[in-house]
């Protein structure tokens, strides 16, 4: 479990984190949503001790990130992918790109070569082993930071707007893969400005000035902040579709047609 | 007064074992007071494109104009092309240097030959059209959120007065709020007679705000026009997008019927929202 207690955290002067109270059980998936500079990224950074509270404490599976030879053991737990995936590509071909978070780990060769090839298999990539990432779409690059976080085996996986990079094809497959990995038991926290994409989630926080004023399922969130985050129609029709019973919970649209054609018959 | 591409053509790394094609005879005219979106997938020329619209790449053939004048000479010409078309490049923001958002918003006019009262207005008009606040102007760039990065480096562009302003996905990573923010900007910057060309990846955002819109694939523009045709026509695939979630909704539903009348209902909600 990961928890955040009475946590307060400035930048100079500027409040980021207000008092943030949370708690997040293995295998949740989390979207979280605020406006630009609510406090989503320090929050994030707070999990693997990138960032430290000024009053307060985070602690994951019960070591507090304040206490420094807690450190280590926290960060192999917490798997982090920054919005720009181009910023944590350090290999000069794919494979190694996926080695070299294992090597600042300690992992032995042999289960290293494993864990590349699986790994790979994973996010659809084993044609590109060998490829330099420079040559890579943004999408695929993005697949390769997924990639080389899982090849550490975090128990958790935080995203920093992993898609708002990304051209919508590439997005879906980003999104599919979010859903695969929460699937086989990663503990999931996203954030994202695309509305539409808490479809994925089954938990939703909303952050505001650095407070949490919004934390439950995804459907009740549109009676809370439609006026500040606005909407979609995607989102809407949805909303309207569960108020009159037709829908208990947000679908991707595949489920939703077919949702739709079974209420049609 | 124009953007003319007359059969560009451009290859990376010519003449070597990496060379790859980027424009494929590519013959375009934008004029004056235009709002148009270019969309399409990754890989298909569109940065390339607008690099080519103030020289900082020259065609390997054709030629590209600028209100008549081709941006293939390296003389006095080009420092006025480059005056007048505006590149918001994707995440600008990763480009700052300077202290405070002052010099930052600064550099560009200065090197335009802004100085004096004509800098500082064009600095504090800009900040304004992108709806910030002068209190932020003594802050240090890097203090300030993405949102607010990307504004500045908006603002940056804006100083500098150019007639041709064209951004690279200028909305991603931007909350809801300020995109809506920033498309009124982009809305007084059309009255004010502005050629906006905006590069993006949401067929929403160019539903809802361009004239026209081209789409590119394989270096080649594959569709040229109105973009709500385009949508209506549902050839997405073709073009190698990917429709809005809730189109993908409606072009599966296409002749439902219900006798549920609240579901008839929504099921027309859908239909208003997509225009079927």
């Amino acid at each position: 479990m990961i928890e955040f207690k009475n946590v307060n955290f400035k930048y100079g002067e500027d409040i980021a984190l207000n008092n943030v109270n949370l708690k997040i059980s293995e295998g949740e998936s989390i979207a979280f949503l605020g406006l630009n500079g609510s406090g989503k990224t320090s929050l994030f950074q707070m999990i693997n001790g990138l960032l430290m509270p000024n009053d307060g404490y985070v602690s994951v599976d019960g070591m507090r990130t304040d206490e420094e030879e807690k450190l280590w053991e926290i960060r192999k737990k917490v798997g982090m992918i920054f919005q720009n995936p181009e910023s944590q590509i350090v290999g000069t071909t794919v494979e190694e790109d996926i080695a070299f978070g294992m090597e600042n780990i300690g992992v032995p060769r042999v289960e290293m070569v494993k864990r590349v090839d699986e790994v790979l298999r994973f996010v659809d990539m084993e044609d590109l082993k060998k490829a330099e990432p420079y040559h890579l779409s943004g999408g695929q690059k993005q697949l390769l930071c997924v990639a080389s976080i899982l090849a550490m085996k975090p128990k958790y996986v935080i995203m920093d707007e992993p898609t708002s990079m990304i051209d919508p094809i590439g997005r879906e497959r980003i999104l599919a893969t979010m859903n695969d990995m929460n699937k086989m038991g990663k503990t999931l926290m996203f954030s994202t400005h695309i509305l539409d994409e808490i479809v994925v989630s089954k938990r939703v926080v909303y952050l505001r000035n650095g407070e949490i004023v919004f934390d439950g399922k995804p459907m009740e969130i549109m009676k809370k902040v439609k006026e500040e985050f606005g909407t979609s129609d995607f989102i809407e029709f949805q909303y309207r579709l569960y108020r009159h019973g037709f829908i208990k919970h947000f679908m991707k649209p595949d489920e939703l047609s077919e949702r739709l054609r079974e209420l049609c018959r | 007064m124009s953007i003319e591409f007359k059969n560009v053509k451009y290859t990376y790394e010519l003449h070597t074992p990496f060379e790859k094609k980027a424009l494929d005879d590519v013959t375009l005219n934008i004029s004056k007071g235009e709002f148009v979106t270019i969309l399409g997938r990754t890989g298909s020329g569109k940065s390339t494109l607008i690099q080519l619209t103030n020289g900082i790449l020259k065609p390997t053939s054709g030629k590209v104009l600028i209100d008549g004048v081709s941006t293939t000479k390296n003389d006095a010409s080009i420092f006025e092309i480059r005056k007048k078309v505006g590149i918001v490049f994707q995440y600008p923001e990763h480009q700052f240097f300077e202290e405070n958002i002052y010099k930052e918003i600064a550099f560009g006019p200065k090197n335009f030959g802004f100085e004096g009262s004509k800098l500082n207005n064009t600095i504090l008009k800009s900040l304004n059209m992108i709806g910030l606040s002068t209190s932020v102007l003594s802050k240090s760039p890097f203090t300030l959120s993405g949102g607010e990065k990307r504004k500045v480096a908006i603002a940056s562009v804006i100083a500098c007065e150019p007639q041709y302003i064209i951004l690279d996905e200028p909305t991603s990573g931007l909350d809801p709020a300020s995109v809506k923010n920033f498309v009124k900007t982009l809305e007084s910057l059309k009255k004010m007679g502005k050629t906006i060309i905006v590069v993006t990846h949401s067929v929403d955002f160019s539903l809802q705000n361009a004239d026209r819109a081209l789409i590119m694939s394989k270096g080649k523009i594959t569709f040229d026009g109105n973009i709500q045709g385009f949508v209506k026509s549902s050839d997405f695939e073709k073009y190698e997008l990917l429709p809005p979630p809730l189109y993908q909704v409606g072009q599966k539903i296409i002749g439902f019927n219900t006798k549920n009348e609240k579901l008839a209902e929504d099921i027309k909600f859908l239909e208003d929202a997509l225009q079927l």
